[in-house]
């Protein structure tokens, strides 16, 4: 039982050791809304079917990742937003909409729209203050309450559990070059709480059994 | 008469079940068009949308005035209404060549990111192109967006000059110690009001002014009257000569004059108040105001932009996720669930049934808090509410072994009771944190775990009973 133990806590070390290599060298592989891209909007009068502009946004940009969103509420107004999108893509892409639509634009009216990466670092970093606080209130309540099974193994997994499994999972998708998106960030917070369950189940289940056998004694 | 109790239990249970997942719909209220009495889900950015903002560099030119004084640039000024007013377009740009360096623009980033922390928009994205200088920001759409954009670019500049030469500044933002928003009463009603405090040397800046020069003549006045109250014409020349003599300060705000002034009496704290609006009795239009004046002390409070920037895109763009993939990630997880209750349907028969009924209806009591208290749902607040309804079923199956004892019934519940107590201050602790990600999975937890004590002494026990 121990050495299988001793065989996960390796594994989990070298997957978190190769999670960080590969950050460290590629970065994470991020969703389109934090990456550098441009966008171009089109509108008309009548309104847009949003699958319409996909396939020709599909047709013109190949294999380019892109995304079609719906602009403000009226439905006839969308933006096309791609890793990339030339001069070239833009006309190509007006043409096919004016073939579509029976519009007039210019490909030259239209703007590609520059936009900035965001840094996955500015994403995190207003998690951090509030993860460490909430860890440090549960450590408290954990140390006080489960003293009796030992209050220095307790503190000691309540603090590196929730790290390595934040790690783990950050490593998992930086390997498996998983998009980094707004869903990975939910799912590390949904890890955290569910791991804080874990622990105050493992750790009143310990106490309970701490204090039969102390009873029984 | 125990089957009759039975009966009217289930009958509860369905009709909870029905309101939950259905909705309550009155046709006396609109026979034509039936809306549901429960109000929608309010969900966050994540799922509506949001107002994509992009600040660029401004390239325009100084306009100067007949007497040669910047009064603004060409991005307020175009070419007709710069000949109109007699006004001149200078060759000096806005932003200079030298000040375009990559230390301002993470400087106006950051006073950007300050002031939208200020603004309480707890929701945003913002990322910067070191090329460019452009900022690029996501915030959600709401009732002060426009206010926020229009606001956002603003230089964030205070200065106190001699209203006759521009030349004389007494104090700039370095003299600002900070700015709050108060409520002053007069006769003609409540106004909000702009404090502003200065530091050390604007403290002694204001109190020399106040009391020497910007001082407002009155002493003489009186003296005047008390030489010779028969020299009428004398006295009213007097008067004006004094008039133009009274010296003023004027305060601008990120350029623009807002007021000119001088001093009824010596000033020692330091601080300069200005009503914003007019007073008034009526409350909203009260709140408006200190809305106003809140925002003008967000943005004087961080910092002065290094930059003048301009607003290029501002248009309101639908969330990425869309409805078709929110609606295959709910029908996956009715598939888990259903899974799961029949598997304790199996293993536990007659108990099982009641107990899935009662766990359905959770659902759907859970989903008309979440609905009740305007809960905001975010993509975290999604996750939490997926870790309640598990915790929910988890909790169902340790109960379900509980055969009719009440005190052992009891104990199991205290177990799981101190089971939650951490996740519960969590919870708790997340609600009253700014930011909407972790509210939302505070608020959607907390009314989980609430529910799930209650529900389970007050429901699940009484049918499995």
């Amino acid at each position: 039982m121990k050495n299988k133990n001793i065989i996960i806590y390796i594994i989990i070390c070298l997957i978190i050791i190769a999670g960080i290599a590969v950050w460290e060298t590629k970065g994470f592989r991020t969703e389109m809304q934090f990456t550098p891209r441009k966008e171009i909007e089109l509108t008309n009068y009548t309104g847009i079917e949003v699958s319409d502009i996909e396939s020709i946004a599909s047709e013109v940009l190949g294999n380019t990742r892109f995304m079609v969103q719906r602009v403000e509420t009226f439905g006839n107004a969308v933006v096309i937003v791609a890793k990339d999108i030339t001069e070239e893509q833009r006309d190509s892409i007006v043409t096919k909409f004016n073939e579509k639509y029976g519009t007039k634009l210019e490909g030259k009216n239209i703007e590609i729209v520059s936009i900035p990466f965001t840094r996955i670092k500015d994403v995190i970093k207003k998690y951090i203050a509030p993860a460490i606080i909430s860890l440090a209130l549960v450590l408290i309540y954990f140390v006080v309450r489960f003293k009796i099974i030992g209050w220095k193994k307790v503190a000691i997994k309540t603090i590196l559990t929730p790290v390595v499994a934040e790690l783990l999972l950050f490593s998992i998708i930086s390997i498996t070059r998983l998009p980094f998106s707004r869903l990975a960030v939910s799912i590390g917070a949904g890890l955290y709480i569910s791991i804080i369950i874990a622990l105050t189940v493992i750790f009143e289940n310990q106490r309970n059994k701490f204090i039969k056998e102390l009873e029984s004694n | 008469m125990k089957k009759i109790k039975l009966i009217t239990k289930i009958i509860a249970i369905i009709i909870i079940i029905l309101i939950g997942l259905v909705g309550i719909y009155l046709p006396w209220k609109n026979p034509i068009n039936m809306n549901n009495e429960i109000k929608d889900f309010s969900l966050g950015k994540d799922f509506t949308g949001y107002r994509e903002i992009i600040l660029t560099l401004s390239d325009a030119n100084k306009v100067l005035d007949s007497d040669k004084k910047v009064i603004g640039d060409t991005d307020s000024y175009d070419d007709s209404s710069i000949k109109s007013n007699k006004y001149t377009k200078s060759d000096e740009k806005v932003n200079s060549s030298d000040s375009l360096n990559i230390e301002n623009y993470e400087k106006s980033k950051d006073i950007v990111e300050k002031r939208l922390n200020a603004m309480r928009i707890q929701e945003y994205n913002l990322s910067m192109d070191k090329e460019t200088g452009k900022i690029y920001i996501q915030i959600p759409e709401n009732s002060i967006t426009d206010k926020v954009v229009s606001n956002i670019t603003e230089l964030g500049s205070i200065e106190l000059k001699d209203s006759k030469d521009a030349s004389k500044v007494f104090l700039t933002s370095e003299n600002l110690k900070e700015t709050n928003v108060m409520y002053g009463s007069t006769d003609a009603g409540t106004a909000a009001y702009l404090d502003i405090h200065f530091d050390k040397k604007g403290k002694e800046v204001l109190k020399d002014l106040s009391e020497n020069e910007y001082k407002k003549i009155k002493e003489t006045e009186n003296s005047e009257e008390e030489k010779d109250e028969t020299e009428d014409d004398k006295e009213e020349e007097n008067k004006d000569e004094e008039k133009a003599e009274q010296k003023e300060v004027t305060i601008y705000m990120s350029g623009n004059e807002i007021t000119s002034t001088s001093f009824e009496e010596v000033i020692t704290d330091g601080k300069i108040s200005l009503r914003m609006g007019q007073p008034t009795t009526d409350a909203a239009s009260l709140q408006e105001s200190f809305n106003s004046a809140q925002m003008v002390s967000n943005i004087l409070n961080n910092g002065v932009m290094p930059l003048k920037y301009k607003v290029t895109e501002n248009r309101y763009i639908e969330s990425e996720i869309k409805t078709s993939t929110i609606r295959n990630v709910l029908i996956v997880i009715g598939v888990i669930l259903t899974a799961l209750l029949v598997l304790m349907i199996i293993k536990y028969k007659k108990r099982g049934i009641l107990a899935a009924l009662c766990y359905i209806a959770f659902t759907s009591l859970y989903l008309i808090l979440i609905r009740v208290f305007n809960v905001t749902i975010a993509m975290e607040g999604f996750a939490g509410g997926v870790i309640v309804l598990v915790l929910n079923y988890l909790i169902n199956l340790k109960l379900i072994k509980v055969e009719y004892n009440n005190k052992k019934y009891y104990s199991e519940f205290l177990d799981i009771i101190m089971k939650l107590i951490p996740i519960f201050v969590l919870s708790v602790l997340f609600v009253f944190i700014p930011i909407t990600a972790l509210s939302s999975v505070g608020m959607v937890m907390f009314w989980g775990i609430i529910l799930i004590l209650m529900y389970n002494v007050a429901v699940t026990k009484h049918i499995l009973d």
